[in-house]
């Protein structure tokens, strides 16, 4: 198994948000996350992509628990194996699109991916943007460029957290296709999301609905 | 890591510059403080050390300033009859004695030495002051068409320069000494008795009938180490109409002048290291609140703990280093400058700090900007630490 949740619970005080979740996913799998407001989906997406830790249970990650990894090997277990697209754009205001695009990069100390870069740009619609900076962008775009970043360093695992808000339904679509994309290419995908349009082509369907009790 | 740096500083530019010219100002005046007190200082000790006389015995109408005499090469055409080095020669605690008799160069002359220069000439069977500050003099008798130059005066041995119409080789550049000797052009005593005859003012200033080689304009006198300098200074003062110059004197009322000069400017210059250390401080200890989201973006995308102090303590280093290194830069054309100024002026003995000494500063100065970036820059750096990387889940676009 490639993510594993067991038995996962998470608290934050005395509110309990999720209790004893267990999923597995494969590579080259999907899961879908859904659910209302405050159900805990962007908590539990958290959670896979080590960015909280469980209050109980554990996460694994390529059949290894990431409970005894240190808060360094989890960063960099983040930035090599992990893409995350926010359900907030999340891009650096001083820096161009291009140059947010090389940020998960500039963190792995790898260079020469800059051409890499410019490819994702252009397959998402942003060739005429590069240089241009956040604030000159619609929020469409903002999410674009984030979905770029995410996908740069091919991580097996990529996690989105409502990517096709702000979108209309052909730039929605056009990302539904690239992000399904990934598990033929055998990465798994783990989305949040209301869309029902992407919801139905997942392979696994998670519905928090009723996972408080 | 150092391009994310670069744009963290270049985003708020507005911030950086302020920072780096506040550390370049600081920088600059501390430095070109040391470098002017530091030649000042030098300039006086050696001065002390080289003029080798204890006293100086003028003529007493002598109308000239004690430190313009020591201090400065402006020409002084003082004389006193030259039986007087006898009498005090021979005034109980006087260890030896030299004559020295002053003219000046012309300034008009084609090719002369720049300036109205002061003409020194130094007996050479008695000098002690003179002869142990060149090169190659203390056992070389100079003929009269020699000179010697003090380390102020354009010259170069070897070369000739044109005084009063006469054609001199320059046999050597004395060692600077800080005192009036650098500005002086020397030759023996009678070489310049005998120039002196030519020169129609000089004729007008002993009187009619009389000849240089009857008058001397100085008598540098050192005293018996174990006698009492203030006694044999007024004995020396009986013996005719002199005037006696203490060099310890002179030279502690300079150091007491120019120190309460130093101090005050030095207290500009730590208020402005205060200003740059506050502002330092300031511009770092906001950082973990203006930035929060954006570090804990980059702990999202994977930065350590350590990549965010990085990411800090080299913002830190990047503004202080470009502050140290600009106000360096300012520091030295500034000290420079003082120092050209000061030359100019011939107001204060001074030679210039050894580059030893220069770059210890340079370090010194570089070290404590830099631990005080250090300090300012460690609490958010420590701070950073403690962002979650979940943090960046909530937040908004990052400015």
């Amino acid at each position: 198994m490639l993510l594993q949740a067991v038995n996962v619970s998470r608290s934050f005080g005395r509110e309990q948000i999720l209790r004893d979740i267990c999923l597995d996913l494969a590579p080259g799998e999907s899961l879908a996350i859904t659910g209302p407001s405050g159900s805990g989906k962007s908590t539990l997406l958290s959670l896979l992509g080590l960015l909280l830790e469980p209050t109980f249970g554990e996460i694994l990650f390529e059949g290894k628990s990431t409970r005894a990894l240190s808060d360094d090997q989890r960063s960099r277990l983040r930035n090599r194996s992990f893409g995350f697209i926010f359900q907030n754009p999340q891009l650096i205001g001083s820096l161009s699109v291009l140059h947010n695009v090389l940020v998960p990069a500039r963190l792995a100390r790898k260079r020469g991916l800059e051409a890499e870069a410019r490819r994702l740009l252009t397959t998402l619609g942003l060739s005429h943007r590069l240089e241009h900076l956040p604030h000159q962008l619609s929020i469409g775009q903002k999410r674009r460029v984030a979905v770029a970043r995410a996908l740069l360093l091919e991580p097996v695992v990529v996690f989105a957290d409502e990517p096709t808000n702000d979108l209309d339904a052909e730039r929605a679509g056009q990302l539904g296709e690239l992000l399904y994309q990934l598990p033929s290419q055998g990465r798994a995908l783990v989305l949040v999301t209301h869309d029902r349009g992407l919801v139905g082509r997942a392979g696994h369907r998670l519905d928090l609905s009723g996972a408080r009790t | 890591m150092l391009e994310i740096v670069w744009h963290s500083l270049t985003r708020r530019w507005v911030q950086s510059l302020a920072t780096v010219i506040s550390v370049a100002v600081s920088v600059g005046m501390l430095f070109a403080l040391y470098r002017l007190y530091a030649g000042a200082s030098l300039g006086l000790d050696v001065g002390a050390r080289r003029l080798g006389a204890d006293l100086l015995v003028v003529p007493g109408n002598t109308p000239v300033e004690p430190e313009t005499l020591l201090f400065t090469g402006a020409p002084a055409n003082i004389y006193m009859r030259r039986e007087l080095e006898q009498k005090i020669a021979k005034v109980p605690g006087v260890r030896r004695t030299s004559a020295q008799f002053f003219a000046q160069t012309l300034n008009e002359t084609c090719c002369s030495l720049s300036g109205a220069t002061r003409l020194v000439g130094f007996d050479p069977a008695t000098d002690w002051s003179v002869q142990a500050w060149g090169t190659g003099l203390r056992d070389r008798v100079l003929q009269p068409n020699q000179i010697v130059v003090g380390a102020g005066v354009e010259g170069v041995a070897g070369n000739k320069a044109y005084i009063l119409g006469q054609a001199l080789q320059v046999v050597t550049v004395l060692q600077a000494t800080g005192t009036s000797l650098d500005y002086s052009v020397l030759m023996p005593i009678d070489a310049v008795r005998a120039l002196s005859r030519t020169i129609p003012y000089l004729r007008v200033l002993l009187g009619k009938g009389n000849d240089p080689a009857d008058f001397i304009s100085a008598v540098l006198v050192e005293t018996d180490p174990r006698a009492d300098k203030d006694a044999v200074a007024a004995a020396i003062e009986r013996v005719g109409d002199v005037r006696v110059i203490k060099a310890s004197d002179v030279l502690g009322s300079i150091k007491q002048q120019m120190k309460a000069v130093f101090f005050i400017m030095l207290g500009g210059g730590l208020l402005a290291a205060l200003a740059a250390i506050v502002q330092l401080f300031a511009r770092f200890s906001s950082l973990p609140w203006d930035r929060k989201g954006e570090w804990g973006l980059y702990r999202a995308l994977g930065a350590t703990r350590g990549d965010l102090k990085r990411l800090i303590l080299g913002e830190a280093a990047i503004l202080t280093g470009a502050g140290v290194a600009i106000g360096l830069l300012l520091g030295g054309v500034l000290g420079l400058l003082a120092h050209a100024w000061l030359q100019g002026q011939r107001a204060f003995p001074f030679i210039e700090a050894s580059w030893s000494k220069t770059a210890l500063a340079i370090v010194v100065t570089a070290a404590a900007f830099g631990l005080v970036a250090l300090v300012a820059a460690w609490w958010p750096a420590r701070q950073s630490g403690r962002i979650a990387p979940s943090s960046a889940m909530a937040m908004a676009d990052i400015d």
